[in-house]
Parts: structure tokens; C-alpha cells; sequence
């Protein structure tokens, strides 16, 4: 079909360009006549409109200038105005005009455009602290052209060294010396990716491209946890939808047959999985022999570069795995082949890290769910700016999971029943039982169910394939689209004073990590600034805001003294302090230390003569002991 | 040669080109990132036609990502980091999946269902589909209405026997409540939904029809 299609397309676009050479210079009237005719035109100027306001609200935007809400406290008015544009052109075509659905792709990507590249465009620079962590393991890749499995400070990277292996070896090949700058618009990159995925695995949910469609914008605009930057999380999701994608699509089985023979267990187990796909499209399964192997090998690379690239992703895998062979949708082979896949990489290659962390694990098991929360934060002890931002998202999680429970109520009143869809949006549930991640396995969980939250919520404006959306409908939708898309900028940008960088404050950091000789003590207000991405393991790492409560209280009450003691110490080559605009901001919005703790700090050791400020950029200081500058040489200034 | 083909073969010589001729810069990372990003990938893609382009792009991009992970930490943990010699894997990869789905396009027929062999017997069935390879596929009158959920109940839908391909209608009730009926020539199960294929076909007729004419014009 493939040739059928290409040789066919082929054929139609020449006969469509020869017709069109012919009137060669009434082409261009000819074409907007075309578009005004068909009526597409009134459906492209939403799209265009709000492409070209929200071309001109760019602006560099400084870090230092966002409030306790994010990026939204530094958005002028009209930057809101593309996302009621787009929402309602958006769900105006996917009901109005459900044939042209390149339409519907190109509002889609739009969207993707203005919720991802706002953040890149404006600060310029990579967000999250832990995105430049990675850009450190790759460093040490390229370095070293090797991994240190019992390294003790960033060695879980080690032990799932896929992502960065990847990505070492690919800017090597590239020669892509400075890879924060393309690694910033990851997010974009990746949405864009799970936007062309999403449909692939929706197709055999539902033939309704509506709530294909539907449900792509509900992911996107619900996608706020911010998993989706320069990381393995972020490429192991990407390899987890198109595995269920290839699965559901390629290699499962045909809706299971009536058994008239068996045992009545046989016969009600069978009634039963047959239930619970009815209104499923049955799979176009491919036939045995070279194709199927061919997919067939394509998931098996999936799951072994899922279960090298990172260590939860794969649980939530074979969960989803194991759902679609309890459902005899997929053979039992790609679930016992992720598990032993898992279980040997744990034990055999990952060895020196779990030898450490099992134990822990196995304490912790079943615990998470009576910690999940204990973990979540309490919005009264927070800034205001946060406890809204925390409001934001809780709400906009809140949202897409009672619409999706309306939808998937008023799907099966239509007599759809969804079972597989709704097992899959269950299976990562699992994980709250069966691992040790603390609180943050909820985000996680949420991140693996939403792409089926999100299908039940697009199900509940569109229900059936038989029945027309409404004005009314339409509208409703635009504006659940346009909450939707705002809630996620508060959500996903609520905490870029924290997470967002100047360039400032990068090379502040650079030329620490540069200089800093092996064996060196570096002690941080907080882990929150651009860290680790160069030499990292030349440091030994201490984190104020980590510190137990009464050794936080001794630096708070004498810093110049408690600080100096600890890094006046053979032990060390060099010792500095850093205290970053980012730290700051990280401590006072969560209440970690007293509000301005950390001004008053830098108050005392600019005016301690013990101390010496060797280094400043942005909203970042670098402070070393003043007697070690004489001993440390021609390296620092 | 297919496009899909040319294009694979083009960003691997470019590739090659930019690696092994001296480039540096953009003249070096454009097309190493485009190989490496999405055509190994690509290149085992080929059994995959029912894909829309969104679709085929986030496969080929997502198994291009697990071939360089793949040889990235067989490198690692081999302790032969060699980043050369895994671009020589990865091209290597792409040409064998050149050829084995190349191969595969001859040896198996590209069907819309796996399970059924249509035509059996060469297209004397259905000679139109030998003719489609001039028009594209058809749309149904409605996106969401798929052969399984018609407006009408008593619509008669066409089912075809997937060995003697045999034709006959019946009603989408008659078909609920007999889900695998059998062929009356030859006993075999008959498949549902081949409504699609008529309608399929139907299209391409219309639009083999279309093209003629305007060709006439």
C-alpha cells in the first residue's frame, strides 16, 4: 500500500501541477479563490493570527526579573491571546471540518511551538538544574570514553548510561562542542515527537479522529510535570509510546472469538475480554514472515533502549506490557522479554549501583503510598507566588482526570467499553506499590497514564463518531482547550526564577567547573543553578539546604566561621562557596531556610576578611578562603 | 528506486561526506545529526506503510535513537569507545535495512490486513487493485465512521473470503451476531470490513477517472 499510495500521490500531484503550469499566471488568484471556495481560509487566520501576536510578545526575557509565578509574571497581556486563538480555531476544525486534518496537525504544532519555544526563545539559555547535570555525564563520556559505574555521586547515569552513551557519540560525530545550546530545545523537540506518536496509538483506541485529535491537544497542554527536557526520562517516554504504538497497531492479536467449546471459566474469561474491547477497531495485524519479524526486532531494540536509558521507565514498560497479554491483545514474548531484560540489567550490569540502593528499595517497599502525601507540598508553608503555581498544577491535574472519568462514563453509556484504554491508563498505578521514588512517583505515574486520560478526556467532547458536535460543544471545548493551555504555562514555567538561567550566571559556573583543580570542595547554597556539567567529579559536593536541620542552624548563625572551618582542611586541594540568584530564590520559596538567609550570607562573607570573592557573574558569587588564593597559584585571579 | 530510498542514501553519503571529508561547522552537524537522528531508522521502515508521515517520523527518529543507544553502550561497555567506528554500525545497519525490507517488498504482498491474502489469486478478484497504482486512497464520507460503526444497522456491508475470495453482503446486524462467518464455497472464515477495500477501490476508480480526464482536458 505504501507503493500503492506513493506511485498514486505521485501520479495526482503532476496531473495537479501540469493542470496548474497551464494556467500558470492565474495560479496564485486561482489558489486563494481555491482556499476562499473550500473554506479553509477562515480556518487558517485563527492559526495565523496567533502565530504572528505571539511572534511579536517575544522578548528576552532576564531571569532575574520573574516573580514566585515564573515565566506568566513576565508575559505582557497579549501573549495569552494566541492560546484562545489557536483553542478555538483548533476545536472549530477538528468538529467543522474533521476531512482536513493536516489543519487540525498544523494548530497542533503551533501549540507545541508557543508552550515549548517561549521558554527557549526568551531566557536563551538551557532550563533546569538537572539538565545541566546530564550535559556533565556526557562531559565525562567524551573524556573518558567510558563510564564509572561506582561513581558516588551521579551513579544511578552511570549505570543507565543509554541516553548519554547516545548522545556523547553523537556530538562527537557532529563535532557539537557547546551541547546546551541545541539540548534547550529539547522539550520542543520532544513534544513535537509524542505529537506524531500520539495518534499512531490512539488509532487503535478509536477510529474517531476527532478524538485523535482531541486527545493530542489534551496531552500537550497536560504534559506540565517537566519531564520532557534534555534527559533519558524525556527519550524513554518517546521509545514507550511508539512501543505501544507498534504493539497495539502491528503485531496484536485480532479481538478475541466467542468460544463455544471449553470450560465455562474458558468461556466467561473469554466473554469477558471480548466485552471489554467492544468498539475497539480491530488491529491490522501484519502477516508472519518478514514484516512481522522486522517490528517484531524493532520492539525488542525498544525495550533494550528503554532498559538502558533509565531505571523507572521500564517498570512502567512491562506494566503496560503485561495489561495488553492479560487483555490477549499482544503474546506474553515482549513482557517476559522486558522483565528478563530488566532483571539481568540490574543484576549484572547495574550491579555496583543496586548493590547500594536495593536494600533501601526493598525497606521502602509498599511505604510510597503512605508517603506520597507526606511529600507533596504543604501550600501553607510555602511563598505565595508558589502556593498558587502548586494550586495550578494540582488543578490542571485534577481537571484532565475528572474529564477523563466523565468521558470514559459517557463512552461506555454509548455502549463503547474501552477496557484495554482504561487498563492502560490504570498500569502505571502499579508503581506506587512497588517502588521506593518518594512522593515524585506521582508525577510519574500521572506522565505514563495521561496520553490515556487524555484520550478519555477528548472522548467526553467527542463521544461517538455518529454524533455532530454542536456549537455549543465547540465552544465548550475551546475554552476547556484554552484553561487547559494557560493552566500549563503557570504549571510547567511556575518555577523558572528557580530553574532558569542567565548566561551570566552559566559562565560564572564554567569557569569554576574549568578551573577548580581535582579534589576540590565545593559547597552550594542548593543544588538549583547550573551544575555539574564540566569536570564534575572533580568535586566533592556539599549542599547547604541538604545539610540536617541543626548543622543548617550553626552556618545561619555563624557562617564565616562554621564555613571557613570546613573548608580550612588538608583533605581538599581547594575549597569555594557559590551562592546563586537561583538557590536563593529555591530557599525562600520553599521556606527551607528563613526568608533572605542567603543575602545575609553573602553580606557576611563579602565583609569577612577571611573570605575572599574570587568570582561573580549574573546573580552568582564564588567565594574562596583568602589565605588558600596565596597557596593555590597562577590558576585563580 | 523509491523516494524513501533515494533519501536514505542521500543523507548517508552526505554523512560520510561531512564526517570523513574534513568538514567542520554547520556543514558537519547538519547532516551527521540528520543521519543519525532518523535514518537508521528510517531505513527499517519500510514494512511499515500503513503510517501516516507523522506516525513514520516518530518511528524512524525513535528506532535511529535506540540504534545509536544501542551502539553507543555496546562501546561503552566493551571499553572500545570508538565514535568512528560506531558510525560505520550505524550505516552499516541502514543499508541491511534497506535491503531486507527491499527483500521483504518482493517476497510478501503489502496488504492492508495481515490476515488475509487479498487477492488470492493474482487479482482476478478485484483487477481494479492492479490499476490503483495510478490514484491514491480514498477518504470514507466520514472520519470517525469506520466500517464497524455504519450510520444504519440494516447497511449491507461486503465481506470476502480471504482464501477464494468470494463475495457476498450481509447486514452489520446479521454480522453482529455472526462474527466469523464462514465462506459458503469454500467453508473458510470470511473478513469483515473489507467494506474498506471496496470502498478503497471505489475511490480509486473514481480518481483513476479524474486524472484521465483531466489528462483528456
Amino acid at each position: 500500500m505504501y507503493h500503492l499510495k506513493s506511485r498514486a500521490g505521485l501520479a495526482i500531484l503532476l496531473s495537479e501541477l501540469v493542470t496548474q503550469s497551464q494556467n500558470s499566471p492565474r495560479s496564485a488568484r486561482a489558489l486563494a479563490v481555491r482556499l476562499l471556495r473550500s473554506g479553509t481560509l477562515p480556518f487558517l487566520l485563527p492559526l495565523c493570527g496567533a502565530l504572528a501576536i505571539w511572534v511579536a510578545c517575544l522578548r528576552r526575557i532576564d531571569p532575574n526579573a520573574l516573580s514566585d509565578v515564573g515565566l506568566a509574571s513576565a508575559l505582557p497581556y497579549a501573549a495569552w491571546l494566541p492560546y484562545a486563538l489557536l483553542s478555538a480555531g483548533f476545536f472549530f476544525v477538528v468538529g467543522q471540518q474533521p476531512r482536513r486534518r493536516w489543519l487540525a496537525y498544523l494548530y497542533l504544532v503551533a501549540l507545541a511551538l508557543m508552550l515549548h519555544g517561549t521558554p527557549a526563545i526568551d531566557y536563551g539559555t538551557l532550563r533546569y538544574p538537572w539538565a545541566w547535570k546530564h550535559l556533565g555525564i556526557i562531559d565525562y563520556v567524551e573524556r573518558h570514553g567510558a563510564v564509572n559505574q561506582a561513581d558516588p555521586i551521579l551513579g544511578a547515569y552511570h549505570n543507565w548510561p543509554g541516553f548519554f552513551a547516545a548522545a556523547a557519540f553523537i556530538a562527537e560525530i557532529a563535532e557539537i562542542r557547546d551541547l546546551a545550546a541545541p539540548a534547550r530545545w529539547a522539550p520542543l523537540a520532544f513534544n513535537l515527537l509524542y505529537l506524531a506518536a500520539l495518534p499512531m496509538l490512539y488509532r487503535s483506541l478509536t477510529r474517531d479522529h476527532r478524538v485523535i485529535l482531541g486527545g493530542a491537544w489534551v496531552f500537550l497542554t497536560g504534559n506540565w510535570i517537566g519531564q520532557d527536557y534534555f534527559s533519558p526520562q524525556a527519550t524513554a517516554f518517546l521509545f514507550y509510546l511508539v512501543l505501544l504504538g507498534l504493539c497495539l497497531r502491528f503485531l496484536a492479536h485480532r479481538h478475541p472469538r466467542t468460544l463455544t467449546g471449553g470450560s465455562p471459566m474458558r468461556r466467561a474469561a473469554s466473554d469477558l475480554a471480548q466485552w471489554l474491547v467492544r468498539g475497539l477497531p480491530n488491529p491490522p495485524a501484519l502477516p508472519n514472515g518478514a514484516s512481522r519479524a522486522i517490528v517484531t526486532a524493532a520492539v525488542l531494540l525498544l525495550i533494550l533502549a528503554i532498559t538502558a536509558t533509565h531505571q523507572l521507565t521500564p517498570l512502567f514498560e512491562i506494566s503496560a506490557l503485561g495489561m495488553l497479554a492479560a487483555f490477549h491483545r499482544l503474546g506474553i514474548g515482549p513482557f517476559l522479554f522486558a522483565g528478563v531484560l530488566l532483571v539481568a540489567w540490574v543484576l549484572y550490569f547495574a550491579t555496583p549501583f543496586v548493590a547500594i540502593v536495593l536494600p533501601i528499595e526493598i525497606q521502602e517497599l509498599g511505604v510510597t503510598v503512605s508517603r506520597l502525601t507526606d511529600d507533596l507540598l504543604d501550600t501553607s508553608a510555602i511563598s505565595p507566588g508558589h502556593a498558587f503555581v502548586s494550586l495550578v498544577c494540582r488543578s490542571l491535574t485534577l481537571a484532565i482526570a475528572v474529564a477523563a472519568l466523565a468521558g470514559g462514563i459517557r463512552r461506555v453509556t454509548l455502549g463503547y467499553r474501552d477496557g484495554l484504554a482504561a487498563a492502560l491508563a490504570a498500569a502505571p498505578l502499579l508503581l506506587l506499590a512497588v517502588t521506593a521514588y518518594g512522593g515524585e512517583i506521582i508525577f510519574r505515574v500521572y506522565l505514563f497514564a495521561l496520553p490515556f486520560l487524555a484520550f478519555f478526556a477528548a472522548a467526553l467532547l467527542f463521544a461517538s463518531p455518529r454524533r455532530e458536535c454542536s456549537a455549543k460543544v465547540l465552544a465548550g471545548a475551546s475554552v476547556f482547550g484554552f484553561a487547559l493551555a494557560v493552566a500549563f504555562v503557570f504549571a510547567n514555567n511556575g518555577k523558572d526564577r528557580q530553574y532558569a538561567f542567565t548566561p551570566e550566571d552559566i559562565a560564572a559556573v564554567q569557569w569554576l567547573d574549568e578551573t577548580a583543580p581535582e579534589g576540590t570542595l565545593l559547597i552550594e547554597g542548593a543544588r538549583l543553578y547550573p551544575a555539574q556539567f564540566r569536570n564534575y567529579e572533580h568535586f566533592t559536593y556539599v549542599s547547604l539546604a541538604d545539610e540536617p536541620p541543626r548543622s543548617r542552624a550553626d552556618v545561619l548563625a555563624d557562617p564565616t566561621s562554621v564555613l571557613a572551618r570546613w573548608m580550612d582542611t588538608d583533605t581538599y586541594r581547594a575549597a569555594f562557596i557559590i551562592l546563586t540568584r537561583n538557590q536563593k530564590a529555591y530557599v525562600d520559596a520553599l521556606r527551607i531556610m528563613p526568608p533572605g538567609a542567603f543575602d545575609r550570607m553573602e553580606r557576611a562573607l563579602l565583609a569577612s576578611p577571611r573570605f575572599r570573592l574570587v568570582h561573580a557573574g549574573g546573580g552568582t558569587m564564588i567565594f574562596t578562603l583568602n589565605e588558600a588564593v596565596h597557596g593555590m597559584g597562577e590558576w585563580i585571579h | 528506486m523509491a523516494p524513501r530510498a533515494i533519501l536514505i542514501g542521500t543523507v548517508t553519503v552526505a554523512a560520510l561526506l561531512a564526517v570523513h571529508g574534513g568538514f567542520s561547522g554547520p556543514m558537519r552537524a547538519l547532516p551527521t545529526l540528520a543521519f543519525l537522528l532518523a535514518i537508521p531508522g528510517l531505513a527499517w521502515c519500510g514494512h511499515l506503510e500503513r503510517l501516516k508521515v507523522p506516525g513514520l517520523v516518530a518511528v524512524a527518529v525513535s528506532l535511529s535513537l535506540a540504534m545509536d543507544i544501542a551502539t553507543g553502550c555496546f562501546m561503552l561497555i566493551l571499553g572500545l569507545w570508538s565514535p568512528n567506528a560506531g558510525l560505520w554500525i550505524l550505516m552499516a545497519a541502514t543499508v541491511s535495512g534497506l535491503l531486507c525490507t527491499h527483500t521483504g517488498d518482493r517476497r510478501s504482498p503489502r496488504l492492508p490486513t495481515g490476515d488475509v491474502q487479498f487477492p488470492p489469486t493474482g487479482g482476478d478478484s478485484l483487477p481494479q487493485i492492479n490499476e490503483a497504482a495510478a490514484a491514491p486512497i480514498g477518504h470514507r464520507t466520514h472520519p470517525g465512521q469506520g466500517a464497524t460503526e455504519p450510520d444504519n444497522i440494516d447497511e449491507p456491508i461486503l465481506i470476502v473470503c480471504a482464501v477464494c475470495a468470494n463475495r457476498t453482503e450481509q447486514s452489520y446486524g446479521w454480522l453482529l451476531a455472526n462474527p466469523s462467518p464462514k465462506c459458503p464455497t469454500c467453508g473458510r472464515e470470511m473478513i469483515r470490513e473489507r467494506d474498506a477495500v471496496v470502498a478503497y477501490v471505489e475511490g480509486i476508480r473514481r480518481l483513476i477517472a479524474q486524472v484521465r480526464a483531466r489528462r483528456g482536458s
